[in-house]
């Protein structure tokens, strides 16, 4: 065998897989793990792109039906057959009662912890295409000063800074885009471009990390105290942390589209994030429209509940999501 | 008893779907074949199912259904893919005994590992997996698109999986042997 088995496991994979006239020999242990560690890489990938599609669900259910109506059942249907009337017309009253359990369980949304669990999955994936979403920042409510019980002079410091009425745009797994409002004296833009992140403010330096999550996670406050706006992140903690409830078809979204609405309630108190998670997303695509983070872990002048809005879907140019696009390129610059 | 058996084999069909779909990827069968042979191998599985050692797992013993009916059709079309020699898919088997030997991790959790693997890959290679794999962009689409050789196209899209790779078996998710520098 010349050729190199990169080139034969590449054209394998992603071009035309050759006939069985020329056979690989036997491989090293060291080439064959390989082998199989990239060919399992990829049956792992197709898999995991197809989960948006909800291409295992349609599988189970092709085999589901079919056995159902297959060789056994039939056979026991002529076996019931034989049995007498009465016992026919108590199956058939029993039957009917079952349905409409089934049905009243299908009704009662709270039984649907598949399909909520399934609604979280296709709203990650969907948070995974590279399209560009901007969302629109609104503080629903904030901690009142009887709420707080951190230092109030403190507090009054930092009320100057908010996350009212700021931009988010995203983009796939890692890049985004945050900028706060003029209301928000510091005029803090932060991001990531995916391969590094990076924060400044109205005349100071930018600040870039390698830690794409660096100025994710601390947004909008270096100090942390502000909660993340990372959507993604909450989709994850909603499936483990959260009992969730699905109402389908809850909504009509801005443009006619018809949402469902996911409620996830904390079921542990020291799972982070909000007490609540209120979701409405486009069942079709997965889109997310808008966000409710509920009763936000309290500490010093944080809202309580903030609202994400979607507003736009329009795209974006790549440069958006790196400094210089937001006058960041002359400026002085420290690595974190 | 049919009943109790129905229900048994539907669970285990709802546990393994995930696996399945993958194995079927990893050996190479066609995205647009993958729902055939999954249902050719269930219905197998189903009417093999009264006479199988239930002590025995599952999910091997679907593999070696879905193994065997997977290369009959190879052979029937007379288009055996060249890298699928009878080691390569023993070895590609004992990676998926090495994913089911995580106790207690279900397919939700191995999806979270390679969607974590697939969020720290550099930009350029993260993007030719999204297109090849979520969006389902052929290879021709993918380097039309960036405007790049289909060679170059085809390179990046293996870097990108031999780096998922390493990110799995870091995580003592599939078997870990030295792999060459890219």
């Amino acid at each position: 065998m010349n050729e190199p088995i990169e080139k034969i496991l590449s054209d394998a994979v992603d071009g035309a897989p050759c006939d069985s006239r020329e056979r690989i020999g036997s491989l090293e242990p060291p080439e064959l793990n390989r082998v199989a560690g990239e060919l399992v890489v990829h049956g792992l990938l197709v898999e995991w792109g197809g989960r948006h599609k909800n291409q295992n669900d349609q599988r189970i259910d092709r085999v589901l039906d079919e056995i159902g109506g297959g060789s056994k059942r039939k056979f026991r249907r002529k076996a019931r057959g034989k049995q007498v009337s009465w016992f026919k017309i108590a199956s058939s009253i029993l039957g009917v009662a079952v349905a409409g359990l089934v049905i009243l369980w299908l009704a009662n949304p709270k039984g649907d912890l598949l399909a909520a669990t399934d609604s979280v999955e296709i709203m990650m994936s969907a948070t995974l295409d590279e399209v560009d979403r901007t969302y629109r920042v609104h503080v629903v409510e904030k901690y009142d000063s009887a709420e707080l019980s951190a230092d109030p002079p403190e507090e009054r410091e930092f009320e100057r800074e908010t996350v009212d009425e700021a931009t988010l745009v995203v983009r796939g797994l890692d890049r985004f885009v945050l900028i706060h409002s003029p209301v928000s004296e510091d005029g803090r833009v932060a991001g990531c471009d995916g391969e590094q992140s990076w924060s400044f403010r109205n005349d100071t330096a930018v600040y870039i990390s390698s830690d794409l999550e660096h100025f994710r996670n601390s947004l909008p406050r270096e100090q942390g105290e502000l909660p993340s706006l990372n959507i993604q992140k909450y989709l994850s903690q909603l499936k483990s942390g959260y009992r969730l409830k699905l109402l389908p078809r809850s909504k009509a979204g801005r443009n006619g589209e018809t949402l469902s609405q996911l409620t996830g309630v904390k079921k542990f108190k020291d799972v982070s994030g909000p007490k609540e998670i209120e979701i409405w997303f486009d069942e079709s695509i997965g889109s997310i429209h808008w966000m409710l983070l509920d009763q936000l872990p309290q500490g010093r002048g944080e809202p309580k509940s903030i609202l994400l809005e979607l507003v736009a879907e329009s795209p974006v140019s790549e440069e958006f999501y790196s400094f210089p696009f937001h006058d960041g390129l002359n400026r002085q610059i420290f690595t974190e | 008893m049919e009943k109790r058996e129905r229900t048994a084999f539907e669970i285990l069909v709802r546990e393994n779907a995930s696996m399945l779909s993958a194995y079927l990827g990893s050996l190479l069968v066609d995205r647009n074949a993958i729902d055939d042979l999954f249902h050719e191998v269930m219905m197998v599985a189903w009417r093999s199912f009264d006479g199988r050692d239930s002590k025995q797992p599952f999910g091997p013993w679907l593999r070696g259904i879905a193994s065997r009916l997977v290369m009959a059709e190879y052979r029937r079309k007379n288009k055996v893919p060249r890298l699928l020699s009878d080691d390569v898919r023993v070895a590609v088997s004992e990676q998926f005994d090495a994913i089911e030997s995580n106790i207690g991790d279900t397919w939700e959790q191995h999806a979270e590992v390679l969607r974590n693997c697939v969020a720290g890959l550099p930009v350029e290679r993260k993007e030719v997996i999204l297109q090849r794999y979520r969006v389902g962009h052929s290879v021709e689409e993918i380097a039309a698109s960036g405007e790049l050789k289909i060679e170059a196209c085809m390179k990046r899209l293996q870097q990108a999986r031999v780096r998922l790779l390493r990110c799995l078996q870091s995580r003592g998710f599939l078997i870990s042997e030295a792999l060459p520098h890219e």
